[in-house]
């Protein structure tokens, strides 16, 4: 099979843990999806769906268990570094450090991902401007709201910009502004071409922002496909009712 | 490498815990405990030199000459017509006389005790003198043959030596105490405090290798120990220098002050070096383990325990001349070279053994952490 260069490719992942009380644990087991350039693709699911285990496995933070995931044409298990540097991954509420300021963070991040340092404190300011956050630029981040620190986050990624952008959560706990703020930036990187691969547990979201949504129960995808399709296949017109049809749950009368 | 290493710098500075160990306790908390133990010593024995203290004595028996030295010698007499019982801590002492045969009572579990004994055996003493020579001049013979030889003392031992034994008499021991612990606090954030934070999925799939990951964080816990420890000598031997005089009871003879030569110090440095890389290592590792700081702090707190016993066998009786060996085994080797530095009487043997071994452990236990934080199953244990 050809792996396109581009996007990300999940064939058939597993990924089982083995937990002293709960013995194997299949937090995702067996799922294939595909996000191209230029998409928006949401993970959807409960609590415990796999979601999260499976943006980790692409983002190479843990290692799948069986199965193949290509970023960039790219093998996560085989050419991790490569990967690491063609992507950029959000782990949800947290993932940012309370000491270091935005800008601190923003442009030691960007070196890491291999950027000149006097480039990336400029383009900094630039989207720290973006996302009204120039004011708290050099306040540490255990100061700020969680908006604020959301934002920092997603400014982390948009310094760098790269091809792939893996996003848990990424509005998690924010007000309406801030989420609306987020949301567009996850767009801007859209329009950009750029792959974007994200979860979400609100139903709003996922119909506003993905082009395609896969919904996730008990570690596989139960259905997958744009708005349409999922309409079609389960005959139900609101998200949250095809949600709920999909879990195997009834959504409550209207 | 090097933005990897700013960013663990930047964020294990503003830690404050970590910054209290390195800084705070080694340059302000041991002048305190040195200064506030060292005046409390003198302050005490001035304190009991000075005061007046009782003794029971028999009504009679005790020759005038021997009462009037004991109370020139301070102490006040209550008479007694029997052998006490027990002495009281208001008389802590007494003194009977059997014929020519004096026996001191005292108590021994009391300093009163025991600065009475003192004084009483002095005045004894003393009194013996006076009847000797009293009874040579009924004989006519000269006192002078009392004395047939003088005895001089004289402390040939530098004012630098005198201060290299004094601060190093427990350099080496708090050294490697305090650079475990500065290394501990430092190591837990970089490691599980950053699980905790859920940051380390971050810098994980940001940074191309994870060896670079975990060798920025060896690096910069390793700093930490080597600026614990520059700073904790600077602490001691200023205290020690200044205050701790008082520790020993008395002034040294001839005072004391410390020279560290350039070459001192660069053999000092040498060891220290690669001890600090070995420290950091074995607690990056054990903490990368650990699922949560609480559970780190469990982990690394009975590895303190396992570096105090060998750091502590410098400081027993004996301790410095245990072989060759002594030199391989790990903390206790560098307790001990740092002693052998400051008191000026290094072995050449015993440096190369210590440096080489010191090198050999740091390298085995950065690969070993380098390993350990490649796994998943480590750094995200169920």
């Amino acid at each position: 099979m050809t792996v396109p260069t581009e996007g990300v490719v999940v064939q058939d992942l597993k990924k089982y843990f083995l937990d002293r009380k709960r013995g194997l644990v299949k937090a995702v087991d067996g799922v294939s999806f595909e996000a191209r350039p230029g998409e928006i693709f949401a993970l959807l699911g409960p609590n415990g769906a796999g979601k999260t285990t499976c943006l980790r496995v692409i983002a190479t933070v843990l290692k799948p268990t069986a199965g193949q995931v290509f970023v960039q044409g790219w093998n996560v298990t085989q050419h991790p570094d490569q990967v690491r540097r063609v992507l950029g991954f959000h782990p949800g509420d947290a993932g940012v450090y309370h000491r270091l300021t935005p800008y601190e963070m923003v442009t030691v991040f960007a070196e890491l991902a291999g950027h000149d340092r006097r480039e990336a404190q400029k383009k900094a300011w630039e989207i720290f401007d973006q996302l009204g956050l120039t004011e708290v630029a050099k306040t540490p981040m255990g100061k700020l709201s969680t908006g604020q620190r959301q934002k920092s986050a997603i400014a982390r990624i948009m310094v760098v910009d790269p091809p792939v952008w893996v996003l848990d959560e990424p509005a998690l706990g924010l007000d309406v502004p801030t989420t609306q703020e987020v949301e567009q930036a996850i767009l801007d990187a859209k329009q950009r071409g750029r792959t974007v691969i994200l979860s979400t547990h609100t139903m709003e979201q996922a119909e506003y922002l993905a082009d395609r949504i896969a919904v996730m129960d008990r570690g596989t995808i139960q259905a997958m496909g744009t708005m349409e399709d999922l309409r079609r296949s389960t005959h139900k017109t609101r998200l949250r009712e095809i949600f709920l049809s999909l879990i195997k749950l009834e959504a409550p009368a209207p | 490498m090097k933005a990897l290493f700013r960013k663990e710098l930047l964020d294990v500075l503003r830690d404050r815990r970590t910054l209290f160990s390195m800084i705070v306790v080694p340059l302000v908390a041991f002048p305190a405990i040195i200064g506030g133990a060292s005046f409390f010593a003198k302050r005490g024995i001035t304190k009991i030199q000075s005061e007046t203290l009782r003794i029971f004595v028999p009504a009679q028996g005790i020759p005038e000459e021997v009462r009037q030295l004991l109370e020139e010698a301070n102490l006040q007499l209550v008479p007694l017509n029997t052998l006490p019982d027990t002495l009281t801590a208001s008389v802590p002492a007494a003194l009977i006389r059997e014929g020519n045969r004096y026996r001191i009572l005292y108590d021994g579990a009391s300093e009163k005790g025991q600065e009475a004994r003192r004084r009483i055996r002095e005045v004894l003493q003393k009194h013996k003198e006076i009847v000797i020579r009293r009874q040579l001049e009924d004989l006519g013979v000269p006192p002078e043959i009392l004395s047939p030889l003088q005895v001089q003392e004289e402390n040939l031992a530098s004012k630098e030596r005198m201060g290299g034994m004094v601060v190093g008499m427990f350099l080496g021991y708090i050294l490697v105490i305090f650079m475990f612990t500065s290394a501990m606090y430092a190591a837990m954030d970089l490691t599980v405090g950053e699980k905790e934070r859920r940051t380390l999925e971050v810098l994980l799939s940001a940074a191309p290798y994870r060896r670079n990951v975990v060798m920025a964080k060896i690096s910069v816990v390793t700093l930490v120990a080597v600026v614990t420890s520059i700073i904790l000598v600077i602490g001691w031997i200023l205290s020690m220098l200044y205050m701790g005089a008082g520790l020993f009871g008395e002034e040294i003879p001839g005072g004391m002050t410390l020279g560290l030569s350039a070459q001192q110090g660069l053999l000092s440095f040498l060891v220290l070096l690669p001890f600090a890389v070995f420290v950091a290592s074995v607690e990056v590792a054990i903490a990368s383990f650990a699922r949560s700081y609480r559970e780190a702090q469990s982990y690394l707190s009975p590895l303190m325990i396992l570096v105090i016993l060998p750091a502590m066998v410098t400081l027993m009786p004996g301790g410095s001349d245990l072989g060759w060996w002594k030199s391989l085994v790990p903390v206790l080797n560098v307790s001990d070279i740092f002693r052998q530095i400051l008191q000026d009487r290094l072995s050449m043997l015993s440096y190369g053994l210590t440096l080489g071994s010191s090198l050999l452990y740091a390298a085995v236990a950065l690969g070993i952490a380098v390993f350990l934080f490649q796994r998943e199953e480590i750094l995200f244990r169920e």
